[in-house]
This record gives C-alpha cells, structure tokens and sequence, in this order.
C-alpha cells in the first residue's frame, strides 16, 4: 500500500549543520497490517513516519502510494499508483487527509476549544457541511465513551480522555492509515494497554497502522504483524551487520 | 463552489472561537484600530458635512456681490452706482446691502450686523442669532445693550431669535432696521456695504461681472460660484492635512500590526503545526489567518465608523470642531445633517483597512509556512 | 495639487499596490530562476511555498483595485466643481494629460490582476506546477505597469489645479468635435447598435460552444474583447441617451451617479466579469496541449464561458430593457 524506496532525508542541505535522519530507506507497508518502527530517540522514527504519512517530502527516493480509493478521488489523472515524493504541499495534504490519521506523542490536541472541536478540526478544509463534520465527530466521541465530555475543553479533560480524543480526532476522516508516533511514552501502563485495545480493534476493522516506539508493551502486543528496526537513519535487517 | 464555500465558512467559524479564546490579546489592536478609524472617520464626515453645510447656505446666497475698493480695500459703495449697474442688459435686480461686524467686549466674540427694511423691523428692535443669545443669556423680549461707534452704549429690544436649527451663518447674526444701522455704526446714508446682483441667465453671471468692473473700475465682482470652490477647496484642504498628520498614526499603527502579527507566541505556532499536521493545508492557514485579519478590521472599522459617526452628527463634533470650523470665538452649536456616501467609506477602507491587510500578508504567510510534521518534533 | 481625503488615498492604494505586486515579482525572479519541480530540496518548498504567498497577495490586489477604480472615477466625479467646465467626471478627467491614462491604466491592471488569478487557479489544480513559467513571467510585466499607474495618478492629482477651464462631457462627448471620445459620440446610432448586438451574440453563442461541447474558447476570447470595447462604444453613443433621457449626454461616467440608481457600477460589473471570464477561458486553451491540464482545464474554461455567458446576457438584457422603457426615442 505504501512503499519508500531508497528514500532519504536531509535537513539543512548545504549548511554546517547538515544532517542526514533518513538514509536510503526502502520499506513498505501493505494493506490491513501493523507495522511497528522501532528504535531509540533521534534514530530517524519520526522522519520516517513523517514521509510515509505525506508530511514531508524526501529529499531523494521514491515513495509509492497504491489505494484504488484515492485515485478515484484525486481524479484519474495522477493513477493508480501515485508517486508521491515530487507532489506539492497541497496535493500531500489532500492525500493525507483522504488517507492517514495521526496520533501524537503528546496528543498534540488544540488548547482552549471543546473535545468536540478538536475531533472535528481535521474536517473543516473537506468542504464538507459543519453539521455533517459534526455528526461524524459526535458518532466517534459517544463510540469511545466519552460522549458526556464532549463539550469540555481539552485542557480539562483527563489523560484517559484526552487520548480517546485524539484516537477520535485521527479517526474522523475514515482513514485507511492509522500512523502513531510514540503514542504510549507519556502514558502509565493502564493507559498503553487501553491504546493497544484500541489499536487491536482498528487492525481487526482493517485498518493499516504503522507506529513508531521503543515500548516493548508495544512491540510486542498480540496484533503487531512486523517489527522493524531503525537506527541512525538506516533500517537494520535480521541478519545485515546493524 | 458549495465546497470552497463550506471550507471558508467551517475555517471562519475556527477564526472566531480561536479569536474569543485570546480576545484579550486582541483587544489592544481592535481599540487601537478603531481610534483610528474614528478619527479619520471623523475628520472626513465632518468636513464633507460642513462643505455641505456651506453649500445648503450659499444655495440663497446671490449669483453675484458688487464691493467697492478703495487702495485695495473694502469700502462702501455709493448707492447712485445701483440704478447704473441695474440698466446693464441681463441684469434682474440689484439689492444694496448693509453689513459689519460688531466685536462684544463682554464675550469676546465677533457678531455679525446688518441692517435691513423688509423684515419690518420698528426703530429700537433688533433680530439675534440663537448663539449670542446663548452667550448673553438673553430671550425674546429683553433689552440688550451694544456700544456704538463713538463709544455710547445703544439699548435695543429683542424681537426673537433666529431658530436654532436654521444654520451656521445666522449663529452670530444681528439685524436691525437701516436706519438704526446707520447711526449705530456712523455709516453713511448714500452708501451701502456692497450690491447683491442677481442675473437672469445664470451663463451671463461673468459677462455682466465684467461689464460692471468697465462700468466701475473700483468694483470687485463676487461670483457665487467662486465662493463655492474657495469652501470646497478650504474644507478639503483642512481635511488633508489632518489626514497627513493622521498619517503618522497609520503608519505607528501598520508597524504595530505588522509586529503584532509576525510575533507569533510559541502557542500560536505550536497550534498551527498542529492544524498543518491533522491537514490543514498552506492555503487553509492562510485563510485562517485571512478570516482574523478580516474580523478583526470589521470590528474595528465599525466600531470606529459609528462612532466617528456619533461624534459628528450626534453630538456637536466635541474633539474637533476648533481645529476645522475655526473661524469665529463664538461656536454655533448646530447640529450637521447627517451625510455618508460610498466615497467616504472606501476612502476609510483605503486609509485604514488596506494598509492593515498589506502590512500582515507577509507575517500570516510565514506563520502559514510551518512545516507540516513541526507539531510531531516539538 | 487638490489635497483631500479621497485623493490621499488613491495615491496611498496606488503606492501600496505597486509595491506590492514590485515584491511579489521579485519573488517570480526567483521562482523563474530556482525553480526545479523534481528536487526534494528545501529550497524548491521554500519556492513552492512562495507561491501561495504570491496567489494570496494578488487576491488582495484585485480587492483593492476594484475600489481603488471605483473611488478613482467617483472622486473625478466629486472634484467636478472645482473646474469651471467640467460637469461630471468626464471634465475631471481631461484637466491634465494623465487623467485618461491613469484610468485606462488602472481598468487594464485590474483586468490584468483578475486574468492572473484565472491562470493561477488552473495551474493549481494540477501537481506539476505548468504554468509557473509563463505566470511569473506576466508577473515581471505587471509590476512596472503597476508602478507606472502610481505614477500617472500621482501626476494626475498634482498636475490638478482649481479652476482650469476644461471640457466636459457635454463637448468631449458632444459628438461634431476632432477628439477621440466625440468621434464615439457621434458614430451613428444604428451602425453601433447592430456592432453591439452582433458581438454579443457571437460571445453568446461561443460561449454556449464552449459550455456544450469545450470548444470555440479562442473565438469566445475574442467576441468577448470586441463585445467589451463594442459595448462600451455603444454605451457612450447610444445606451447613455436612453438612460439620461437627454439627446446630447454621452458620457459614461454619468451612469454612475446616484440620480441613476448606481446602474452604472451593475453594466460595468457585468461587463468586466464577462469580458474577464471570456479573455480567461481563450487564454487557458493553448494550455490544454500540456498533458495534466490538459484533463482539468476544460470543465474550467465551461466554468468561465457559462460566466461569460450569464455576464454577458444579462448586460444585453439590462441595455435592451433600459432601450425599451426609456422614454427617449431617437
């Protein structure tokens, strides 16, 4: 479904502080699996994720993206099988939000507005009608419970609920893509089990999701497909020298 | 289309909870912002309501004034010239005029005299002008002293005041009977002020003005016409350049506006690398940001227009009135008829609004460029 | 020079367009010159980025220019009793040799402004960015015409002197006179008419074409250019006299005073929009060769000439009606 091939980031180009986080990676993901990205902190995780997830494009390299469902909306025009890693911001964006929802190290949720807002802030630039944006948003918060809150702000919420709102929020758009970054590393162990629930039932509903931690709670829940490991930039196979 | 407007709709719906969630970081800007629409708006419903004002009045004015001048002054006309210029082919009526001015110790104030016959004054009676009325605390019926001009003070009886809400001109304005006029001011009985000329065909104002000049070299013809522009061009000029010294305060204010939206808080940032990161694209911040901006200047631009608007037409014009009506001690306290026009509002929209949105175009697009995976390094 | 409000802000939204459209053709040298659409580069996003700076800039200045043009006719109109003579803006305008420059000037730039906003939007709705060359570079072309409408206003205001005799429309527009503007006035009657009515047919018919089965883009292009300058002949020989009701005014300026009910700012909205929409969609079609716009640009080009289309006939309907209840006959 996503496929990098030799694809590699490098931020600052040219300048002293040049540096290389990804390093001709090569790596795909299919459809309906659960893909985990491990390794320490600063290993490239994040860039990683972010060029799977059309945040960012590489600096060379390919990325694949081949979802029936997009080419048709998108038009025919960019195929099938679209080759992401020349498109514009704009394009990138609109495949993220037809394709990918994100959960956050910290939640990363909106401070000041209500639960119910935050999950519906994806939506508005769809174009879709707010009382639509609103259903959608209302249906997910009463699916995780937390109905009752939906008109608190965020930053009154508990660490329980924040964490299903963002669940809710990555969920709004229907994505087929479910991509986490360390989601359990601010949490306690009663906190990570209920996100690996969760994350059990999404895999189980089929859909995709690719996160990054070095939890071992984690790595190793019961749903994982595939565990792959990074470091330094560079993806260390069973086997190669790593 | 139902798109692209769904889109603009929910991203404005954002922009005014996001701006009541920090409505007191926005305060500051919005007063500042109205005050300076106020005083422009100000400034600009004031002067074209006075040039109306004078327009209105001038609409009785006569189409022509005779004046006599004697090395370079004015100085009363023989009343012998009347029955000449009156046989000059197109002329209708020629009407002699007596008037001075009468400076009042008592206020410090410069009234306006005249003297007429036909509003059937008796000897001993006088007409005043609501403001020296005001000043003088006097009503109908009194009597009021003036010093004549050899210094004995002249007892007259009020017959009425001019109406209130008649006009600027007659705020200051005394009439007396002619003959009283002359003995108070000494003033020769063969002569009057000057000649209010009326002409039949309005195109022969200035052919007849010159045929009068050949007639009497020492005359000076007023056409209406000038008196018109010289208002005109008078109120606009005051208006400029209150405007040119309001324009330091624009410029004060862009670079205010300029700061204030360049400087992003780390919150800010952090809230837009989190709304660029869920898919908000480039261009969708950048509504976001167009929507604050265009909020922000329509609370303010009403604010300050109805204001400016109260100020003026309202209430007597308090904060102002000195600096641009200015011509006499004595200041009527009319009420300017209420007058806004297109014009006037895109000529705020320029002066305020516009430069407002040029100075933050640069500042929300950096703030729009944050990279989308920001919010997932921080 | 005739210091007032309205004049220090023509000047002041001159200044700050031209500059405006001077930075952003700065930035179109450097898109012309670092522009390379396959590099991953933090340069090309930073270019890419500058872009939606660009489009969102020239947004504001068609904003601006619109009332910029507005305020420009309607202060020429104010200042018409300060020159003995002129009697409507027409007067105004002919004070000095940068009037009718300045305002042509000013309708091309804001033409220009809305046109670039045509093609920008078809560049945008494709990921290969095809027309960035030729956009930037109209760009570069537009900043120092903009840079020269800040300097003929300028002109124009400080050139302005109270009380200069000057000809106003009643012998600008008078017809039986050598000028340009009384050669339109006094073109006869049918001839303009018929000139009119066959141009917008014509833009009409393309557009419908255009509409229904895409193609005729550059002949509706055309007809749309000849209907604007047609109409606006007409207007000034023909039209004008069935609204004033008087045998001798001509001028197009009067339209816009209130005694006529703003019908001016309506004919002449409905006729940039159409003519703008017509010009736009026949600019897109030598585009339609590049493969990816190839796919986009036509449902575009309907969008517009279906504009064009209702800009256009509600123009005609609006003269036709305005010609039939008048009480004016010729």
């Amino acid at each position: 479904m996503i496929q990098t091939i030799d694809v590699t980031k490098i931020f600052n180009r040219g300048a002293a502080n040049e540096f290389a986080s990804v390093r001709g990676v090569t790596l795909g993901v299919t459809a309906g699996e659960a893909l985990i990205i491990k390794g320490p902190s600063g290993s490239g995780k994040t860039s990683l994720l972010s060029l799977m997830g059309c945040m960012s494009r590489p600096t060379s390299g390919r990325i694949r993206i081949n979802d029936p469902d997009l080419a048709v909306k998108l038009g025919a025009e960019l195929g099938a099988s679209l080759e992401i890693a020349t498109l514009p911001e704009r394009f990138l964006t609109l495949i993220r939000r037809q394709m990918f929802g994100f959960v956050f190290q910290q939640f990363n949720l909106v401070r000041g507005i209500s639960a119910l807002e935050n999950v519906m802030l994806p939506m508005y630039p769809t174009g879709e009608h707010r009382s639509a944006i609103r259903k959608r948003a209302e249906e997910l918060i009463a699916e995780f419970g937390v109905a009752h809150r939906a008109t608190v702000r965020v930053e009154l919420l508990s660490g329980g609920e924040q964490q299903r709102i963002a669940i809710a929020r990555a969920l709004v758009n229907r994505p087929k893509v479910i991509i986490a970054d360390e989601p359990t590393a601010h949490l306690d162990t009663g906190l990570s089990r209920e996100f690996l629930e969760i994350a059990a039932a999404l895999k189980t509903s089929g859909t995709t999701l690719i996160i990054a931690s070095h939890d071992p709670l984690v790595c190793q829940a019961p749903f994982v497909d595939r565990v792959e490991e990074i470091r330094d930039g560079l993806l260390v196979r069973p086997g190669s020298a790593g | 289309m139902t798109c692209w407007l769904n889109r603009q709709l929910n991203i404005l719906d954002y922009t005014i909870t996001s701006l009541l969630r920090r409505w007191w970081k926005n305060l500051s800007l919005i007063f500042i912002y109205s005050v300076l629409v106020f005083v422009i708006g100000s400034v600009m419903f004031f002067t074209r309501a006075m040039q109306r004002e004078a327009k209105l009045i001038l609409a009785d004015a006569p189409d022509l004034v005779i004046q006599r001048l004697v090395a370079g002054r004015h100085d009363p006309i023989p009343l012998a010239r009347a029955e000449k210029i009156r046989s000059i082919r197109g002329v209708s009526a020629v009407s002699p005029r007596l008037w001075g001015y009468y400076f009042d110790r008592i206020n410090g104030a410069n009234y306006t005299l005249q003297g007429a016959d036909d509003r059937g004054l008796l000897p001993g009676d006088i007409d005043i002008g609501a403001g020296i009325a005001r000043s003088r605390k006097i009503e109908a019926g009194d009597i009021f002293s003036l010093t004549d001009s050899n210094a004995i003070p002249q007892v007259f009886q009020v017959r009425k005041l001019f109406d209130a809400a008649s006009d600027l001109l007659t705020v200051d304005l005394m009439i007396m009977p002619t003959e009283d006029f002359q003995s108070f001011f000494d003033f020769p009985a063969d002569r009057a002020t000057d000649f209010a000329v009326s002409v039949r065909n309005p195109r022969e104002i200035a052919t007849v003005a010159g045929k009068i000049v050949e007639l009497f070299p020492d005359s000076r013809p007023i056409m209406k016409d000038e008196i018109l522009r010289t208002y005109a061009s008078i109120f606009d000029w005051r208006g400029g350049m209150m405007i040119v010294m309001v324009a330091m305060a624009v410029l004060a204010f862009v670079i205010f506006a300029w700061d204030r939206a360049s400087g992003l808080s780390a919150a800010e940032r952090h809230e837009i690398g989190i709304l660029k990161s869920i898919g908000w694209d480039t261009g969708d911040v950048l509504s976001l940001k167009f929507w604050e901006g265009a909020v922000i200047s329509l609370t303010a631009f009403l604010a300050g227009i109805l204001a400016a608007y109260a100020h003026i037409f309202l209430m007597p014009a308090p904060f102002f009135s000195h600096a641009l009506k200015g011509w006499a001690v004595l200041y009527p306290s009319f009420r300017l008829t209420p007058y806004v026009d297109f014009s006037q509002v895109a000529v705020l929209f320029i002066l305020t609004v516009l430069p407002y949105l040029a100075a933050t175009i640069v500042p929300s697009w950096l703030a729009a460029s944050v990279d989308p995976d920001a919010a997932m390094r921080s | 020079m005739i210091f007032n409000p309205a004049i220090i802000a023509l000047l002041l939204s001159s200044t700050a367009t031209a500059g405006l459209l001077v930075y952003a053709a700065v930035i179109g040298i450097q898109v012309l010159h670092g522009w390379n659409p396959l590099s991953g580069s933090e340069g090309q996003l930073l270019l890419e980025r500058k872009t939606s700076l660009v489009s969102t800039i020239l947004g504001y200045l068609l904003c601006f220019h619109l009332v910029a043009l507005m305020l420009f006719i309607h202060t020429a109109d104010a200042l018409h009793p300060l020159f003995t003579g002129a009697m409507c803006a027409a007067g105004t305008l002919n004070v000095n040799g940068f009037g009718y420059p300045a305002l042509l000037l000013k309708l091309f730039n804001t033409l220009a402004a809305g046109l670039w906003l045509i093609i920008n939007h078809a560049d945008n709705q494709v990921h290969d960015f095809p027309l960035v060359r030729p956009k930037y570079a109209a760009l570069i072309v537009m900043a120092p015409l903009a840079a020269l409408e800040t300097f003929l206003v300028a002109g124009y205001f400080t050139g302005l002197k109270a009380n200069v005799i000057t000809s106003c429309c009643g012998s600008l527009f008078g017809g039986d006179q050598g000028t340009f503007a009384g050669g339109i006035a006094s073109l006869p009657p049918m001839p303009a008419t018929a000139t009119f009515y066959a141009a917008a047919f014509v833009t009409l018919a393309a557009a419908f074409f255009v509409w229904r089965w895409g193609r005729g883009a550059i002949l509706l292009a055309v007809a749309g250019m000849i209907t604007f300058l047609a109409a606006l002949v007409a207007l000034i020989s023909v039209f004008s006299l069935y609204i004033y009701e008087i045998p001798t005014h001509h001028c197009p300026f009067c339209l816009l005073q209130k005694e006529y009910n703003g019908i001016g700012y309506l004919l002449y909205s409905l006729l940039l929009v159409g003519s703008v929409s017509a010009a736009g969609s026949g600019l897109l079609q030598p585009a339609r060769k590049i493969p990816s716009l190839g796919r986009t640009l036509p449902s575009l080009q309907k969008r517009l000439a279906l504009a064009a289309f209702f800009s256009i006939a509600t123009f005609t309907l609006l003269v036709t009606l305005k010609m039939m209840t008048s009480s004016f006959r010729f």
